[in-house]
């Protein structure tokens, strides 16, 4: 029991270590600066609020990565989602919940049909999904005259805030885990990711897998355009311009594979998100956010932690050999 | 079942391109001699767009011309000189940009066909030193007016009389608009002046250095940084920029004087008296304010010249609707074009410009008076 | 090519002709596709596609994207993909600009920007390697560190863009040096792609890399040469991209990364790499993707309809071009 109670011990420690080492790190660089507005509510609400948005995208992102894929259209799937719901629940006086209703139904559907085109057309999903970005984000053009979304100032884009945001944020996780360990699909998923032919020979049905994986990472996306939408005004796209809003949440899905080591992949996301969140409200207190050198200490940061955990088991191994060397 | 597939994509693709052909053919043909123009806009929708087209498209007819549009990138040259390029490929004989940007490339272009090109809504601020003798390039209408001093010591003018004690400042880089830094500098040195005079207890602070944002929306710590203020100058688009953080972080008390307009109703409901009255100023130009390069282009087609012609090209301010009441607004809902879409709310009839053309009698002293006469007052005179 | 000898390399006796129309049937949709695009352009621009000077737009447009498509083909082939490549040519036209107006040199101006990208090459192809990581991420890795960088070098000029002052860069801008450019890179890569160890190694890596490497090739030497055969062509089409205006901002380049993979798509090269990359991919996808924002504009296509246009004939396409027949679903 104690043994067990230790090892519970270590892995949160470990999974926490993350977010407060990068906590330490900025708030004595910025007390060293001379800033003292880091350690604030302001910015711990913002490093929340960040935080959960990215956490659920990023959870969007890694379920289709999980399972062998690298879906391109996420961004855009997640944009017309939260342009079509948002509007159609401001039109139609709804209010905080329908729209909530909305981003997941309307989530699922264009997911979905992602997943059909993929599965019965049979081109690389990169390619599919691509060509399917080019498609959703046209679409931005053609409804609701073009104007995107504003609905930032009503009361329908309450989950855009502290601290309604974790709400959206709870249901991502826990649908997320819920596909991914108690389902069949989720571990078919797994199957088909780590040996895709070996599974298909076994008799898993493909298809359905991918479709059954579409759908929950709609659901998720959904709760990803529900806060979006809710944050931000949203023009509408063309040219693959939501690929940056990939390219932007992909980091925290690299960090968060490695630190969902030693407890689960979600939490390590969600640890990882808020981490890179202290990052960036530290840089934004030290007056580089959103500058050439913001973006130069964030490349280096994000191959620096890649390189570690790539070479994280040959530390650990020389580091174990050297204890023993020493014990005996 | 894969033939049968293969059949149908094969299908699909017929149709698709077929569709296309049919959409495409429907867009042109039997204009016969209409004048050509070519239209680039840095984006491509919005109520800007919207009522430029609205605009163009009422006063088409008189001017006998024909516009085609083209989006331009706000970060890449080439991109904008092959939009340029294609304007002129499909026999557009002038071009009117809303971005200066690799301008001396597409005026060697503009040269090499024959082509002249005119600025809207721009002060051609990097090349117009450089191309305002060039015979092909006609001018720019200047987003509102070229020095900003003035419309700083008016937001000064406000604060000071809407009795507001501490003032957040916000810009964007000077790299990029450096005429942000005279609003700044003429804020400042009203508000200066101001607190020579005034008693302690209506001393007005202002932010020490003024917040530059790279292009992306304000950030939390801002609040943090400046806890005391109770209303910020958004020299920049405060609509996209700062609004969606005062929004989330709770903020919406602050008063926000700022660049920029909305038709959204989630910014326009939130104005003056209404909602959380966070705005209290919107500013924008008129997209009639294109008559002046596109007279200026259809004077160097029809060989015409004003009498007072300008030497060289010129760049020239236009009057901007500023709102700061409730009324004004109501106003602008009501008459602007900018905000209704519709030709009718127009400044300019299609006469009105036509009479505005050299052939016609018009001279330059007329144009840019008639790009100068659309301030609020003018609009709640219509 | 005779019948026999028809029948000879398709190794089926009885439907030949069929046979070998099968076994190609993508790429002759792709080309289907260029050829539609040109009738309906040829159409719907009222003979305004094939006037002297759309013409001479159309190869001053095609130069630059040619030149990169040719060159990603080493690196799609592996089934990689280099994000960083926009960036890199906005950085590269920045220093360009620097180098020329404080020297005047070309040559100079040239061989340092080439040997930045050799280096970047080489970064991608070695580091992600020896660190054990996926080559997206030493990808993203040097776009979001070139990207910084042109912010900061543009944001210290003063001005929202940078020209070449002192020296005469419009002469590579002349029709006929850009052909002569895109013929000469495509020699060399149809040479090297097609008759040397690099094209022949980089599809294999493509097609399987465990079993490449177990078949004693050195992958990871060959991964750094195919980036830095890339690097090299990023250089030449920077000088292209350079003398179209001469001049470059802190966003220049920046759409071209996607735009080059959207070339290689519609040449239909599948982005998973293997044997079935084609330097004809390149070729006929640069040009379909050219010819179709040149044709819809000149067809007087309003602004927002084009992007659904190019979207579903985007879509159409690969749907045709890009299809797997295999057991399990393509990645």
């Amino acid at each position: 029991m104690t043994k067990k109670l230790l090892t519970i011990f270590k892995k949160t420690l470990l999974t926490l270590a993350f977010p407060v080492g990068m906590f330490l790190v900025m708030w004595l660089i910025t007390a060293v600066s001379g800033v003292n507005n880091f350690v604030s509510p302001i910015i711990m609400r913002q490093v929340l609020t960040n935080g959960s948005l990215t956490t659920i995208i990023a959870l969007a992102i890694y379920l289709q990565f999980k399972n062998g894929r690298f879906d391109f259209s996420g961004g855009a799937t997640m944009i017309l989602t939260a342009i079509i719901a948002g509007n159609v629940t401001y039109n139609a006086g709804g209010n905080f919940l329908m729209f909530l209703g909305l981003c997941v139904a309307v989530g699922v559907i264009l997911s979905f049909i992602t997943s059909i085109i993929y599965s019965f057309s049979r081109v690389p999903v990169i390619i599919c999904t691509i060509a399917v970005t080019l498609v959703y984000e046209a679409i931005t053009y053609l409804i609701f005259d073009a104007k995107g979304l504003n609905i930032i100032s009503y009361d329908i884009a309450m989950f855009g805030k502290v601290p309604f945001i974790f709400i959206p944020l709870v249901i991502a996780v826990i649908v997320f885990l819920f596909y991914s360990n108690f389902t069949v699909e989720g571990k078919r998923g797994k199957l088909l990711s780590m040996g895709q032919r070996s599974a298909v020979n076994i008799g898993i049905a493909e298809n359905k897998n991918v479709i059954t994986c579409y759908l929950v990472t709609g659901i998720i996306l959904g709760l990803g355009a529900l806060v979006y939408g809710s944050q931000n005004i949203i023009s509408p796209q063309s040219n693959l311009s939501t690929s940056s809003i990939l390219f932007s949440y992909i980091v925290p899905v690299f960090i968060g594979m490695f630190l969902g080591r030693a407890s689960v992949d979600a939490v390590g996301i969600a640890v990882a998100s808020i981490g890179m969140e202290i990052m960036n409200s530290g840089l934004d207190c030290l007056g580089v956010g959103g500058g050439g050198v913001q973006q130069i200490i964030f490349g280096m940061f994000m191959l620096g932690f890649y390189a570690f955990s790539g070479q994280f088991e040959k530390l650990k191994n020389l580091f174990m050999r050297k204890t023993l060397k020493n014990t005996i | 079942m894969k033939k049968t597939l293969k059949k149908i994509i094969s299908l699909a693709l017929v149709a698709v391109m077929a569709c296309s052909c049919a959409a495409l053919a429907g867009c042109d043909g039997g204009k016969g001699e209409k004048v050509k123009i070519g239209i680039g806009l840095y984006q491509d929708q919005g109520p800007a767009v919207t009522a430029t087209r609205a605009f163009l498209d009422g006063i088409s007819e008189e001017l006998n011309c024909e516009f085609t549009y083209v989006t331009l990138s706000q970060t890449d040259e080439a991109a904008n000189k092959t939009a340029a390029q294609q304007l002129i490929s499909s026999g557009c004989k002038g071009m009117i940009l809303t971005m200066d940007s690799a301008t001396e490339a597409i005026l060697q272009e503009c040269e090499k066909a024959g082509v002249y090109l005119g600025g809207y809504l721009s002060d051609y601020e990097t090349s117009f030193d450089k191309v305002k003798n060039n015979p092909n390039f006609v001018g720019t209408v200047v987003d509102g007016r070229y020095s900003g001093t003035q419309w700083g010591e008016e937001i000064a003018e406000r604060i000071i009389n809407e009795g507001y004690k501490n003032i957040g400042m916000i810009k964007f880089p000077s790299f990029a608009f450096p005429h942000q830094n005279e609003m700044d500098t003429a804020f400042r040195a009203k508000i200066e002046e101001y607190n020579k005079t005034a008693a302690d207890a209506d001393k007005i602070t202002v932010q020490a250095e003024t917040t530059e944002l790279m292009f992306q929306p304000l950030s939390a710590d801002y609040f943090s940084a400046n806890p005391d203020i109770d209303a910020i100058y958004g020299m920049c688009a405060g609509v996209d920029f700062i609004y969606p953080t005062l929004t989330q972080n709770n903020k919406t008390n602050i008063k926000l004087y700022t660049a920029g307009f909305s038709v959204d109703d989630s910014v326009l409901s939130n104005f003056g008296t209404s909602g959380n009255g966070c705005f209290q100023e919107l500013v924008f130009s008129n997209v009639e304010a294109i008559t002046y390069p596109l007279v200026m282009i259809l004077n160097k087609i029809d060989g015409e010249e004003f009498s007072d012609n300008p030497s060289e090209a010129q760049r020239v301010d236009s009057s901007q609707i500023r709102i700061t009441n409730n009324e004004e607004l109501d106003t602008v809902k009501e008459k602007s074009m900018y905000y209704t879409g519709k030709f009718e709310n127009s400044f300019l009839s299609a006469s009105d410009v036509s009479a505005l053309l050299a052939k016609n009698g018009g001279t330059h002293e007329d144009l840019v008076k008639a790009v100068q006469s659309m301030a609020m007052e003018d609009l709640e005179a219509k | 090519m005779g019948q026999e000898a028809i029948i000879k390399k398709t190794g089926n006796g009885q439907n030949g002709f069929w046979g070998l129309v099968k076994s190609h049937i993508f790429d002759i949709f792709s080309v289907l596709g260029l050829i539609l695009c040109v009738v309906i352009f040829t159409i719907t621009s009222n003979g305004n596609l094939w006037n002297a000077y759309n013409i001479s737009i159309l190869i001053e447009t095609v130069c630059g994207y040619m030149i990169l498509s040719l060159g990603a083909l080493f690196v799609y082939s592996m089934g990689f993909m280099d994000v960083s490549v926009g960036v890199q040519l906005g950085v590269y036209s920045i220093l360009m600009i620097f180098i020329l107006n404080s020297t005047g040199s070309m040559l100079l101006a040239f061989v340092t920007v080439l040997v930045l990208a050799l280096l970047c090459g080489a970064f991608n192809g070695a580091v992600a390697v020896w660190l054990g990581l996926p080559s997206i991420v030493t990808s993203l890795f040097l776009m979001f560190v070139f990207g910084g960088i042109q912010y900061i070098l543009i944001e210290r000029t003063g001005s929202n863009m940078i020209s070449v002052e002192n020296y005469d860069i419009s002469k590579f801008a002349d029709s006929k040096i850009m052909i002569l450019a895109m013929v000469a890179v495509g020699i060399v890569v149809f040479y090297a792609f097609n008759f040397t160890k690099l094209g022949k190694y980089t599809k294999s890596i493509g097609a399987n890399e465990k079993t490449t490497a177990q078949c004693g090739v050195n992958t990871t030497l060959w991964k750094v040469i195919a980036y830095m055969m890339f690097g090299v062509c990023v250089a030449i089409a920077a000088v292209f991209l350079l003398a179209r205006t001469g001049s470059a901002g802190k966003g220049t380049g920046s759409t071209y990364a996607m735009d080059i993979m959207l070339c290689i798509i519609l040449g239909g090269m599948p982005l998973s790499g293997g044997m079935s990359s084609k330097v004809r991919c390149a070729v006929i996808g640069t040009l379909t993707y050219v010819l179709l924002s040149n044709g819809l504009t000149l067809s007087g296509v309003d602004i927002q309809t084009i992007h659904i246009i190019k979207a579903v004939i985007f879509l159409a396409i690969v749907l045709l071009t890009c299809r797997d027949k295999g057991k399990i679903l393509p990645r």
